[in-house]
C-alpha cells in the first residue's frame, strides 16, 4: 500500500483541442491568403503585360510651401509612380518581375505557415522536418522583398536615365532592413525549434 | 552512452513481478498513478528512459528493488 499521493506521470497531448483549433484556423487562413495572393498577384501583372508598359517607381522633389518664419528647408522626396512614354522593354519587364517576385514571396510565407501547421498537426510539433517550411518562411521574408526592391530600383535607375536624369527626378533605391530583422526572427525561430526537437527526441519513451 | 539499438538488451521484468503477486496492469496503473499506456511501454521493453520517481511508485507497489526490475542482456557479439 502506497502512503504517498500517487505521482502522476502520464505526460499531457503535446498539443491541446484548443492548440488544433488555432493550428487548423491558421493553416486554411495561411493556404487561402496564399492562393488570393497568387491570384490578385497574377492579375496585377497581366494589365502591365497587355499594355506593355508599367508604371515605373520614382522619385520626385516636391516644394514645401513658403511661410513666413521659415529660414530654409530641406529638399523633401517623394516616391511616386510614373508612366513614361517610349518605356523600354527591360523597365517594363522589371518593375513586373518586381511585382511578381513579391507576390511569390508573400504567398511563399503563406504557403511555408501553412505546411508548419500542417506538420504540427499531423504529430510532432518540434519535427526536424519543420526546418524546410521555416525556411520557406525565411526565403518569403527576406530574400523576396530584397529582391523586389532590387529589380525595382534597377527599372527606376534605366527609366531615369532614359529620361534624360532630369532634375527633380531621381531613381528608387530602397533597401528594406525590416526584411533583414524579419530573416533573423526566422532564424531565431529555426533555432529554437532545432533545440526544441532535441528536447522533444529526449522526452520520447520516458516513462 | 548505449547505442539506441543496445537499449533492447534491457528487460523489463514488470509482467515476471505482476505475475508473482497476482497483480493487474490495470491495478498497477491505478496504484502508482502512471498511465497503462506508459506501463504497457515499459512492460514491453519499448521505453527508452524512467524517471526515478516512477521507479520508486513501482518499487513501492511491487515491494521490490530496482535491481528486481530491470535485468541487462549479454553483450551480444557478432559472427
Amino acid at each position: 500500500m502506497i502512503d504517498k499521493e500517487p505521482v502522476v506521470l502520464t505526460e499531457p497531448p503535446l498539443l491541446r483541442r484548443s492548440d488544433r483549433v488555432v493550428l487548423r484556423v491558421l493553416q486554411i487562413l495561411a493556404w487561402v491568403g496564399a492562393a488570393v495572393t497568387l491570384v490578385s498577384g497574377a492579375a496585377s501583372a497581366l494589365l502591365p503585360l497587355l499594355q506593355g508598359m508599367a508604371a515605373v517607381p520614382l522619385t520626385v522633389e516636391a516644394s514645401l510651401p513658403e511661410t513666413t518664419g521659415v529660414i530654409a528647408q530641406s529638399p523633401q522626396w517623394l516616391q511616386a509612380s510614373v508612366w513614361i512614354d517610349g518605356q523600354q522593354p527591360v523597365v517594363t519587364a522589371l518593375v513586373i518581375a518586381a511585382l511578381l517576385v513579391r507576390v511569390a514571396a508573400t504567398a511563399v510565407v503563406l504557403m511555408g505557415i501553412a505546411l508548419l501547421a500542417g506538420r504540427m498537426l499531423r504529430g510532432r510539433a518540434f519535427a526536424d522536418a519543420a526546418s524546410a517550411p521555416l525556411g520557406l518562411v525565411l526565403v518569403g521574408v527576406a530574400a523576396g522583398p530584397i529582391l523586389g526592391d532590387a529589380l525595382e530600383g534597377w527599372a527606376s535607375m534605366l527609366a531615369w536615365e532614359a529620361m534624360g536624369t532630369p532634375s527633380g527626378f531621381g531613381s528608387v533605391m530602397a533597401f528594406s532592413p525590416t526584411a533583414i530583422l524579419f530573416g533573423l526572427v526566422v532564424v531565431a525561430v529555426m533555432i529554437l525549434f532545432r533545440v526544441a526537437s532535441r528536447v522533444q527526441r529526449d522526452a520520447d519513451g520516458l516513462v | 552512452m548505449p547505442a539506441e539499438e543496445d537499449l533492447s538488451r534491457l528487460h523489463c521484468r514488470l509482467d515476471e513481478l505482476l505475475e508473482e503477486r497476482g497483480m493487474t496492469l490495470t491495478a498497477l496503473a491505478e496504484k502508482v498513478g502512471v498511465s497503462l499506456v506508459n506501463l504497457s511501454v515499459l512492460k514491453n521493453d519499448r521505453a527508452k528512459a524512467i524517471r526515478f520517481s516512477t521507479l520508486i511508485a513501482l518499487c513501492d507497489a511491487l515491494a521490490c528493488q530496482p535491481g528486481e526490475l530491470f535485468t541487462v542482456d549479454a553483450h551480444r557479439t557478432l559472427g
